[in-house]
């Protein structure tokens, strides 16, 4: 027997006021089985799913607390290091954290989120985030309370952690144990990771993303550094096994910071990193990609010169160091690349007279450390000896650079350039202008990034930091940057004058 | 050289030399090299025959120690401000071949120094 789609459709909607229908039953039953079968079911599923949720919130309260204390905002400092598989390393902690499901878990979250290794060079990025701090707790007038950092997990609620903070941002800096206001949320910057690493102190940084090197001090003597040293013909394979040693087994080498500059390597960063933003402001350093991030990188990390906070030479380094990757990229990586000579990248971008040295068995002047690292290994394999000096770029267009000034043009200049000497002469014996005859005073010829002072970078003068009388050799003023195609031509006559009349500091030399 | 100038340069305060010619800089002139930073310094501005854009920062103008200004062989737009005039150490301006426009004011007869202007 069978029943039309209405009467079964009216069947079902009066059944249960009606129950069976009398020649139907054998299909009505078929069909209460059937919502039977289909009420069962649903219970089924409830059943299933409050069991699951009963346990997802088990293991949604797991991970919390977990999460929860895992989270801290610290830096990493002097890792040993562990090749992976994929011949990056990573931090040797990472190995026994592999002992964890959830350690393993959040390893790999962590590679994901930006740790990038940059290359063989065992750079260790920090994740960056942003956060906000909520100063409740921000009374008084000491570090020691916590503040409540608020973040949001890529994959979870808001939290709120109540964190200690050894320093702050300098904006937010000047507030700290000032602003007890509730809610007043700002902004600020950390270096943020989930995995459990310890630290002494949480802290927060003005930067939202750090690179930090393996310690310097652990580092055998580059090769470069030899006398004679060559460039080798092709890149030498990384070594299994980091050249670092792990913090703890050497507890008694001091680190650079600490001997040079008289305090760890944190303050140093967080130093000169407020000094840097006084500079170009807080985002230009702070974010990624940026020539100031660069440079601030390279002022922080990468300059074997390792300038102390209270250098007087800080700001205008890192100001060349802006405009070095202004002019060139911003990552460290791509150093020199568009320079025609003397950039950061001595494959790419020779000095002149690289060649004699190579000739002459001296040594070559390279940029910092990390450069020569981070130089690819197509660069390493060309020698510098056989390296001619690249021909300039040359704009296209009506704008396209003459091949050289012309001989009335270049007079010109000269004739101005007199002028202006001439000027100061007078100025000099008027006793308002001072006058440098000094050979300090010459333009500079080094390669730029390179562990000398900036003053020697190619196509910078400085006059020579007078304080206390004293003609120091590694630090001055810059008061002339001439970096262009034509230098040569100018770099001949160009002898520079000092225009600070008001200053007591400059005195006369000679 | 390519790339822009940083306007971080108004932070070496003893500039008196700036020469970056002939390169393939772009972008603006970076209003920040103005006004109280570079202007008791710097005697000689020179990017000339870059890619430069814009116009000229009303703060260069304020360079009265400035003697050489080339600025030429860019893409430079708008006009040449009458305060141009405040520039009376000026020696050398040299602004042709750019999209400059507008026509001379009476303010340069206050550069009586000046020795060579395109």
């Amino acid at each position: 027997m069978t029943m039309s789609v209405d009467q079964e459709m009216h069947h079902i909607r009066n059944e249960p006021q009606h129950g069976a229908i009398g020649s139907s039953t054998a299909s009505i039953t078929s069909t209460d089985e059937s919502r039977y079968h289909l009420r069962s079911c649903s219970l089924s599923n409830w059943k299933y799913l409050a069991r699951f949720l009963v346990l997802l919130q088990f293991l949604v309260a797991v991970d919390s607390k977990d999460s929860h204390r895992n989270v801290e905002v610290h830096k990493v400092i002097n890792h040993s290091w562990k090749k992976t598989e994929e011949n990056h390393y990573v931090p040797k902690i990472f190995r026994r954290a592999r002992k964890s499901r959830r350690r393993r878990m959040t390893t790999s979250r962590y590679r994901n989120r930006g740790h990038e290794i940059l290359g063989r060079t065992r750079v260790h990025e920090i994740v960056q985030r942003k956060a906000s701090v909520d100063w409740t707790a921000g009374s008084g007038n000491s570090l020691a309370q916590p503040i409540y950092l608020t973040w949001k997990p890529q994959n979870g609620p808001t939290r709120t952690e109540p964190i200690y903070v050894n320093w702050v941002n300098p904006d937010q800096g000047s507030k700290w144990g000032t602003s007890s206001n509730t809610g007043d949320v700002q902004p600020i910057y950390i270096n943020w990771t989930p995995v459990g690493i310890k630290s002494q102190w949480g802290a927060i940084y003005p930067t939202p993303t750090q690179v930090y090197p393996p310690s310097p001090v652990n580092i055998p003597t580059p090769p470069y550094l030899n006398p004679i040293y060559c460039p080798p013909s092709s890149f030498a394979p990384v070594p299994t096994t980091p050249t670092v040693s792990p913090r703890p087994e050497a507890p008694s080498t001091p680190s650079p910071s600490s001997v040079k500059c008289q305090m760890n390597a944190d303050e140093r960063d967080f130093q000169i990193t407020a000094k840097i933003i006084s500079v170009s402001g807080p985002e230009p350093p702070l974010t990624d990609g940026t020539p100031q991030f660069a440079a601030r990188q390279f002022i922080l990390n990468f300059d074997d010169s390792y300038l102390c906070p209270d250098a007087p030479n800080l700001v205008q380094r890192y100001v060349l160091a802006v405009l070095y990757y202004s002019t060139t990229g911003f990552s460290p990586a791509e150093g020199g690349s568009t320079w025609a000579k003397c950039g950061a990248n001595r494959f790419t971008s020779p000095c002149p007279g690289d060649e004699e040295r190579v000739k002459n068995r001296e040594p070559i002047l390279d940029a910092a450390q990390a450069m020569l690292l981070l130089e690819d290994s197509e660069s390493q394999s060309q020698q510098i000896s056989t390296k001619k000096l690249r021909q300039p770029k040359t704009a296209t267009g009506q704008n396209s650079p003459a091949a050289a000034l012309s001989a009335e043009e270049e007079q010109e200049i000269e004739n101005i350039i007199a002028m202006l000497f001439e000027d100061r002469r007078r100025q000099l014996q008027n006793g308002t202008a001072l006058v440098f005859t000094d050979p300090s005073l010459e333009i500079g010829t080094k390669r730029w990034l390179s562990p000398v002072s900036e003053c020697q970078w190619f196509g910078i003068t400085c006059i020579p930091n007078l304080t206390s009388n004293v003609l120091s050799e590694d630090s001055g003023t810059v008061v002339k940057i001439a970096l262009g195609t034509y230098q040569p031509q100018l770099l001949h006559f160009i002898k520079i004058v000092i225009p600070d009349l008001d200053s007591s500091e400059f005195k006369i030399i000679q | 050289m390519n790339g822009t100038i940083p306007f971080e340069l108004a932070d070496l305060n003893h500039l008196v030399d700036l020469q970056m010619p002939k390169n393939n800089l772009n972008g603006v002139l970076p209003t920040w090299l103005g006004g109280p930073y570079l202007a008791p310094t710097l005697a000689r501005f020179d990017v000339s025959q870059n890619f430069l854009e814009g116009s000229i920062p009303q703060s260069y103008y304020e360079w009265t120690n400035l003697r050489v200004l080339k600025l030429n062989h860019n893409q430079l737009t708008g006009e040449i401000d009458y305060t141009v005039g405040t520039l009376v150490n000026l020696l050398s301006l040299e602004l042709h071949n750019n999209q400059l426009t507008g026509g001379i004011s009476g303010a340069f007869g206050n550069l009586a120094q000046l020795r060579k202007f395109t």
